[in-house]
């Protein structure tokens, strides 16, 4: 169990870095596009670059998977805790490996459907840059599979190293 | 099918399960229970709400405020809203209520507000002979001032469900956010008075005052400039927030001198978190939502709500009971976004204005953030402050007194929403 746990650690860790990526590439990204638009709004005659529209929506889909992905392994999701204290070390480890296997099933079951849609979409491009639309659904697709690898990856090492191996909940990351 | 999805959602949130994903799961499951509905239903309802233009201020405010807040900035704004009250009774204490709404006009996030100015103000506050659990009842309390003096992350989350402007909502915000300053500033000049809590006089230092408008007014205008922009329609909500990035960026290179790749990018990753967690809630919540609206559930609401309590100052009155409960349980942005549809239809049929419902929302769920059993800035206060849930709660019974004195004000009278 402890080699399984340090494999999917591995993966989970370079699944980070490429969140992190992500999250740090889109913003400078859509900061970029967005403040170029308010400036070339006044500043042009025709009102702004009416590209700028389609890239937000290109990208914002990832920024927020990326976002959602590393709030798993960070523990960042608000969760109503009313029972782990009262439970044993043991138990801690089954109430942690139960609420990961509740949100593993719970996107499993919306694989395919996504896989549908993206299949649908994949022929229709966006009018001004030309871009399959099936590019957001995909970063659907990245979403689910992150989350469920981060939450097997968060099972395994609790399973192999205790309860403390779970990720603290992090309140920095609240918006309230 | 709605049956499912109640049963599922309570039965999940007890376990532990986040609530983005119990949402996620539950929504699921009522879909796969019901008559031939496909689960691409959920697919496109989640895909659906990161395709929003305006959600896209969400992180460029987060992003700013915590820009904003990471750097030396902070602890002059601390140091502008001490001297501001300090000299006065229950002076120390005050310094976190001003120093909130201060705050508040650059992060819009109560917990940030209550991580910083706890960490900050709470130990001096002890040190100087206040009771542990009344810094901690003060902090939990005026920290969600923030959450009302623009830019407010729960506004914008508001303006989503009931299609009111944000701008509106900002401009509307302000003067409940001053009420409650100057409520919870009161709350502490009594305390203090009546439990003898110790106090320095000294005559104003304004020298000092002025040093430090100076240093602070960057900050200071931020909330001014946002309502300015949003006002008179110089730029959309998502594009002020982009701005305020920019003006933060700025402000930490060429006035504080401050800012490093380091903290641009740990606040960068830090905002793309917070987006993460809020967005889940939003994109599940919509399918929530698509159910409520399927079922018809808002009309049910209305009409069972005109049927049985007729009077609207009844149906306020429950709807307030309804989210004061709600908020004990749930978490801020996933209150609004389940209870908007079901009460956007409902004020709109007993007249009661919209903005004035969005900020009797925002008011009733913030009490929430420091009510037990799930308080998330009572929780962080408490801890900052080493000291034990049960008796912050006990002090926080005047602030809770104010807080719904102003909320039932604005539930009631019209004309304390500014349009």
């Amino acid at each position: 169990m402890q080699a399984i746990a340090r494999i999917t650690d591995v993966v989970d860790d370079l699944l980070g870095r490429l969140c992190r990526g992500i999250i740090l590439l889109t913003m400078l990204a859509l900061l970029g596009v967005i403040g170029a638009n308010v400036i070339a709004r006044y500043a042009l005659a025709d009102g702004g670059i009416n590209e700028v529209g389609e890239i937000p929506e290109l990208l914002f889909p990832w920024l927020i998977g990326a976002g959602i992905i590393l709030g798993v392994q960070r523990g960042a999701h608000i969760a109503v805790d009313f029972y782990s204290a009262a439970l044993g070390p043991k138990g801690k480890v089954w109430a942690i490996c139960f609420v990961n296997a509740v949100v593993i099933a719970s996107y499993a079951i919306l694989f395919q459907p996504v896989m549908e849609i993206a299949s649908i979409t994949a022929d229709e491009f966006t009018p001004l840059l030309k871009l399959p639309r099936s590019i957001g659904f995909y970063s659907l697709l990245f979403t689910f599979a992150g989350v469920m690898f981060s939450s097997l990856a968060i099972s395994l090492r609790v399973i192999a190293r205790g309860h403390e191996a779970a990720p603290e909940f992090d309140l920095e990351e609240s918006v309230t | 099918m709605i049956l499912v999805l109640i049963a599922t959602f309570f039965g999940l949130m007890f376990l532990a399960i986040p609530v983005g994903h119990v949402l996620v799961a539950a929504a699921s499951a009522s879909i796969m229970m019901s008559d031939g509905l496909p689960l691409m239903i959920v697919a496109q309802q989640m895909f659906q709400q990161t395709q929003s233009f305006p959600m896209l201020a969400l992180p460029f405010f987060i992003l700013s405020g915590s820009l904003m807040m990471s750097g030396a900035l902070g602890k002059k704004m601390i140091d502008f809203a001490t001297v501001l009250v300090q000299r006065y009774r229950g002076g120390l204490t005050s310094t976190s209520v001003v120093g909130s709404a201060v705050f508040g006009g650059v992060s819009g996030s109560a917990v940030a507000d209550a991580t910083a100015i706890g960490g900050m103000l709470i130990p001096w506050q002890k040190q100087s002979g206040y009771p542990a659990p009344f810094c901690a009842a003060n902090n939990a309390a005026a920290s969600t001032i923030a959450i009302l003096i623009p830019p407010s992350i729960p506004m914008i989350l508001y303006s989503l469900v009931s299609d009111v402007s944000v701008s509106s909502l900002f401009y509307a915000g302000v003067l409940p956010g001053l009420m409650l300053t100057a409520a919870f500033v009161l709350v502490n000049n009594i305390s203090a008075r009546l439990r003898g809590f110790p106090y320095e006089r000294k005559p104003f230092d304004w020298p000092k005052f002025r040093e430090l408008s100076v240093q602070a007014a960057p900050a200071l205008a931020m909330p001014i400039f946002i309502l300015l922009f949003l006002r008179f329609g110089i730029a959309t909500p998502t594009e002020v927030s982009v701005m305020a990035v920019l003006y933060s960026l700025a402000a930490g290179l060429f006035i504080y001198r401050d800012m490093t790749f380091k903290r641009f990018y740990d606040a960068i990753i830090s905002a793309g978190v917070a987006t993460g967690v809020v967005m889940l809630v939003i994109m599940a919540s919509a399918i929530v939502g698509w159910i409520m609206t399927y079922v018809q559930m808002p009309q049910v609401f209305s009409q069972w709500a005109l049927g049985t309590l007729k009077d609207p100052w009844l149906i306020i009155l429950a709807m307030n009971m309804i989210m004061l409960v709600a908020g004990m349980f749930i978490d801020l942005p996933a209150a609004i976004l389940l209870l908007g549809p079901i009460f956007v239809p409902l004020a709109k049929t007993i007249g009661l204005d919209l903005t004035q419902l969005g900020l009797v929302m925002v008011l009733n769920l913030a009490i929430g953030l420091y009510t037990p059993p799930v308080g998330t800035t009572l929780f962080i206060s408490a801890s900052v402050a080493r000291t034990r849930i049960i008796e912050t709660t006990k002090e926080l019974f005047p602030f809770y007194l104010m807080a719904l004195l102003i909320l039932f004000s604005f539930s009631y009278i019209p004309a304390l929403t500014l349009k």
